[in-house]
């Protein structure tokens, strides 16, 4: 940037002077120019505070690059200038615009393009589907694939009966050896330390639909080892479990290279690497896609032709990275494609065409994620409203714990809705059944008919492990109390019954720490450096201190704390919603997937959620009266088993549409 | 985050293990001569196991290492361990049932009863497995290293090859150097301090969590903690740089890897401060420049420069008009960021 002086300003004077006769006489034309205007829709600077500028030549070489922090709206359009000295042809640039938050970027290692998605994975409903889908399980190789609750196939060589679903995968062997096959991963896991591997059995055919050709079965959770003929199989998986969706890894190999690691089946994701014409200054760092809108614009400059482009950056892009059709180091502008202004939708770079009217100078309105108030006084009728927004959903809190960690992270823009201000209770469970409710899972709420029990068991499978379930068939003193000991299917039912839903982990995490708020809050009721008292939440209550999970403990509390006082401070501000960190455990909507999974990519920006039918694993948040500190943040991520029925920490709220 | 399930199973061990596991005092028999210390033992014994039966875990342990301390006994020995195991401290749990082994063992075998001996051995098992093992890597190496208040310990049952040592067993103390650039911690699960400090250093405070069970590393590379550098003035529109890169006008509070930056803060009519600036690792720094304006000399007088450029641009005008000056071009336009790239 020129410096300015006055001396330099005389001599422009004089040299402007000096031109006048030559604008008179001889006047050159300007180079070929175009001067770029970057607006955005979005909140500044809630959602981006900070511009990338890419710039790339016509062949696709990368020039030049710029990041510049724009944390005040008054600073937006962000305006800059691109030129060529070609006096006789046109040219073309090829300009990339991120918009994104300040400390959100990623190492840069190249460009890194999204692979396709293939879909959710498929549950076979019956034997010739799952047979005609069966993939090909290669040669020590290993396949995961999902099974789902209900049969599909009978196992008749296997000593238990096959009573939940099935998966098959076909193999072809070459050479006459031993081989085996066997399950090598089971989620969901069961059992204590130990992983106890889900109850499964493996059997081998000749022909992947026809019962009668099964050759041999292994015994329950064990490996089938056989000497087999060249030729092809099929494996079919039978079980005795409990009726739930698992999935299931599948492996075969010799049976001399069993222990040998298995040959690794995904190829590690292609980084195409671009680099400035000065390697070391290419930047070591780019923004997080997830919360960033990434645009390709092209700009054609015109010798003699000065044009202003406006390029409006739209919240709509958020989480959408461009596609630069990377190629020998380079970028192609003929191929790539960019995000203009509709979620998840890519379209080819064309040439921007210049702006006609004036420039105006001002930023344009916020509209993108901007605030859905709710009308009227709330919370009523035990719901709260919860006004609808945008908010950076993930962060990096728990990065490094794998199942908990809500990395990375991406902006959401939550339309309005309504929320239970507490947490289901047994009194709220039984004022539904007198009603007709009926729980679609007929074993829960576990019931216990006793008073609660004052110890933790010795295992959740236990007979004591009632004791500590809340609900009871004939009211016992607890109608107060959160439900408890109840699947993800039947709180999901009487979500329906209600007129709602589970709600999903962005609504959940948005009312926990974000709606209605300047910023996130490190728990529901505001920011602080350590733990909640035991007073102040309901947390920590085990009498046995695992991992700071005693650390609240007291005999005479040793339950969860009633729905209507989870804790002094547990209060969500400016919607009122309470316990929504501690007490117990929230199921919710979505399958439990990290969020690198493409069950996440696939979703857009507007209500996010990870939907899958068939999912062996649900989320669930919020910690509970026997939990660790930690569980209390809203960005910690738990999962659970939608069938168990024990979980003496795991309860709901509901979810229901906004007003309209 | 551990499951559920593992939660639960790991308590099943602790309570079967209480149930079963706190050995009663048909010993230590009180000495022929009632030694006062052996009253007072017993009595403390008796006290602790009371605690113990009620799940009062704290008092136990209290009552327990009394008694210990004034009469020594594998049983009490093995008490202590089961009380700490209960509370969550497993590393020291596992050096004391190491302790009541060996005890045993020196007293020919007499203090423990075979199933208390085979109950602690299970138990260093169980331990074992809710260990965190952590590989640390620390760059430099050069720090004085203290876990939860503790400095560590050296596992006297790890090879001396390559030594495994433990957080939670020494007294609450000061941090001490740390073994070696790359070492390998057991450690409890759940969440510790790691306080690090070099010489002339203000210590790095790090809080981390560990699963039952895990095996990670971590890699403590101090000299790439963040610093933070934060630019405040009470003048507004004043920009700021670091390392000429535009981070936005003050105030600003920015996360920077330790090193050295040059700040400058720049308004228009105000001369430009400029700072260079060491970050350390973990530290914050903060910068609040009063920016002074540019005094007004004569040559700073619009009217001086007005009356000069009169005087070029007449002299220049006839300049041009004896000289037939070549054309020229206008400048490129660089926008608000001023900024205009020549794609060459």
């Amino acid at each position: 940037m020129v410096r300015r002086h006055p001396l330099n300003a005389v001599l422009l004077a004089a040299a402007a002077a000096s031109s006048v006769g030559a604008c008179r006489d001889t006047e050159l034309p300007p180079y070929g120019e175009a001067v770029l205007e970057i607006d955005t829709d979005v909140l500044v600077p809630a959602l981006v505070d900070r511009l990338r500028i890419d710039i790339f030549d016509q062949e696709g070489r990368w020039m030049e690059t710029r990041d510049v922090a724009r944390p005040d709206p008054r600073d937006w359009p962000v305006s800059f200038g691109v030129y060529s000295r070609d006096e006789t042809s046109p040219t073309r640039v090829l300009v990339r615009v991120r918009a994104y938050l300040e400390g959100f970027v990623r190492d840069y290692r190249g460009e890194r393009p999204e692979p396709p998605l293939v879909g959710p994975p498929k549950v076979a409903g019956d034997l010739a589907t799952m047979c005609r889908d069966a993939p090909v399980l290669p040669m020590n190789g290993v396949t995961t694939l999902r099974r789902g609750k209900d049969p599909v196939t009978k196992t008749p060589t296997c000593s238990a009966p096959a009573t939940t679903g099935s998966v098959a995968a076909r193999i072809t062997i070459t050479d006459e050896a031993d081989y085996r096959v066997g399950v090598v991963a089971a989620e969901p896991q069961r059992g204590t330390l130990r992983v106890v591997p889900l109850a499964w059995s493996i059997a081998l055919r000749r022909q992947c639909d026809d019962e009668s050709s099964e050759i041999a079965c292994s015994a329950p959770n064990g490996t089938l080892d056989a000497h087999l003929l060249p030729g092809d199989y099929a494996l079919v998986t039978g079980g005795a479990a409990r009726l739930q969706p698992a999935d299931l890894t599948l492996r075969v190999a010799r049976a001399e290279d069993w222990d040998k690691p298995p040959a690794s089946t995904s190829p590690p994701p292609a980084l195409s690497p671009i680099e400035l014409p000065d390697a070391a200054l290419t930047p070591r760092s780019e923004p997080e896609p997830g919360v960033a809108i990434d645009r390709l614009v092209v700009a054609e400059l015109d010798p003699g032709v000065r044009a202003r482009l406006h390029v409006d950056l739209h919240g709509a892009c958020f989480g959408q990275p461009a596609d630069l059709a990377v190629e020998g180091g380079r970028a192609s502008p003929a191929k790539a494609r960019t995000c203009v202004s509709r979620e998840r939708e890519l379209q080819p770079v064309v040439p921007e065409p210049p702006r006609r009217d004036p420039p105006s100078g001002a930023h344009a309105t916020a509209t993108f994620g901007a605030t859905q108030p709710c009308e009227g006084t709330w919370p009523r009728d035990g719901r709260a409203c919860i006004p609808g927004g945008a908010y950076v959903f993930g962060g990096s809190e728990f990065r490094a714990f794998e199942e908990s960690s809500s990395w990375p992270p991406r902006v959401a823009r939550m339309t309005r809705f309504l929320l239970d201000v507490e947490e289901v209770s047994v009194g709220r469970w039984r004022s539904a059944v007198a009603r007709g409710f009926v729980s679609s899972d007929p074993v829960t709420p576990r019931a216990n008919e006793g008073p609660l029990g004052t110890k933790v068991p010795p295992t959740e499978e236990a007979d004591e492990a009632r004791l500590l379930c809340t609900w009871s068939t004939s009211p016992q003193g607890r109608e107060h109390l959160p439900v408890n000991c109840i699947s993800w299917y039947s709180a999901r039912a009487f979500c329906n019954f209600s007129g709602g839903d589970l709600p999903t982990e962005a609504q959940w995490e948005y009312a926990a720490s974000a709606a209605g708020r300047p910023s996130k809050t490190a728990y529901p009721w505001g920011d602080s450096e350590i733990a909640p008292r035991c007073d102040e939440a309901t947390w920590g209550r085990s009498n046995d201190s695992i991992v700071g999970g005693g650390a609240c403990y007291r005999p005479e509390a040793f339950a969860p704390s009633p729905t209507a006082s989870p804790g002094v401070v547990d209060v969500t501000p400016v919607t009122g919603v309470r316990g929504l960190a501690g007490n117990v455990n929230e199921w919710l909507l979505d399958s439990a997937e990290p969020f690198t999974s493409e069950c996440w990519r696939a979703t857009g920006v507007t209500d996010p959620a990870c939907l899958v039918g068939d999912a062996p694993l649900r989320s669930i948040r919020g910690g509970s009266w026997l939990g660790i500190p930690d569980a209390l943040r809203p960005l910690f991520r738990s999962r659970q088993d939608p069938g168990k029925t024990l979980d003496l920490t795991a309860g709901f709220r509901c979810a229901y549409p906004g007003p309209r | 985050m551990f499951r559920r399930s593992d939660v639960a199973g790991a308590i099943a061990f602790v309570l079967v293990a209480t149930c079963a596991g706190i050995a009663h005092a048909d010993e230590p028999s009180p000495a022929p001569e009632e030694d006062p210390d052996v009253v007072r033992a017993r009595e403390e014994f008796r006290v602790g196991a009371d605690a113990a039966k009620r799940n009062r875990w704290n008092e136990a342990l209290i009552s327990f290492e009394r008694s210990l301390k004034l009469r020594k006994h594998a049983v009490t020995t093995y008490n202590v361990a089961l009380c700490e195991r209960a509370l969550g401290q497993y590393t020291r749990a596992r050096q004391t049932l190491r302790h009541a082994l060996d005890d045993n063992e020196a007293a020919g075998g007499r203090e423990l009863a075979t199933t208390q001996t085979d109950n602690a051995r299970a138990y260093l098992g169980q331990i074992e497995a809710l260990l965190a093992k952590v590989d640390v890597h620390l760059a430099p190496d050069d720090v004085e290293l203290a876990v939860d208040g503790r400095p560590l310990e050296r596992d006297a049952s790890s090879d001396p090859k390559s030594p495994v040592w433990v957080a939670g067993t020494q007294p609450p103390g000061p941090g001490e150097r740390a073994p070696s650039a790359h070492f390998q911690l057991a450690i409890d699960p759940g969440h510790h301090i790691f306080v690090l400090s070099r010489t002339g250093l203000k210590p790095i405070v790090l809080n981390r969590s560990f699963e039952p069970g895990q095996a990670i590393d971590l890699p403590l590379a101090l000299d790439k903690l963040d610093a933070q550098l934060v630019v405040e003035t009470r003048d507004e529109r004043a920009l700021v740089t670091v390392d000429d890169v535009d981070v936005g006008y003050a105030p600003v509070s920015l996360r920077r890897p330790a090193g050295r930056y040059h700040v400058t803060v720049r308004r228009r009519g105000f001369i430009p401060y400029a700072q260079d600036v060491a970050l350390e690792p973990g530290a914050t720094v903060k910068l609040t420049p009063q920016l002074a304006e540019e005094k007004t000399a004569l040559t700073q007088r619009w009217w001086f420069w007005a009356g000069a450029a009169a005087i070029l641009v007449g002299t220049g005008v006839g300049v041009y008009y004896a000289t037939a000056p070549s054309p020229q071009r206008p400048a490129p336009d660089g926008g608000g960021l001023g900024w205009s790239v020549d794609i060459r």
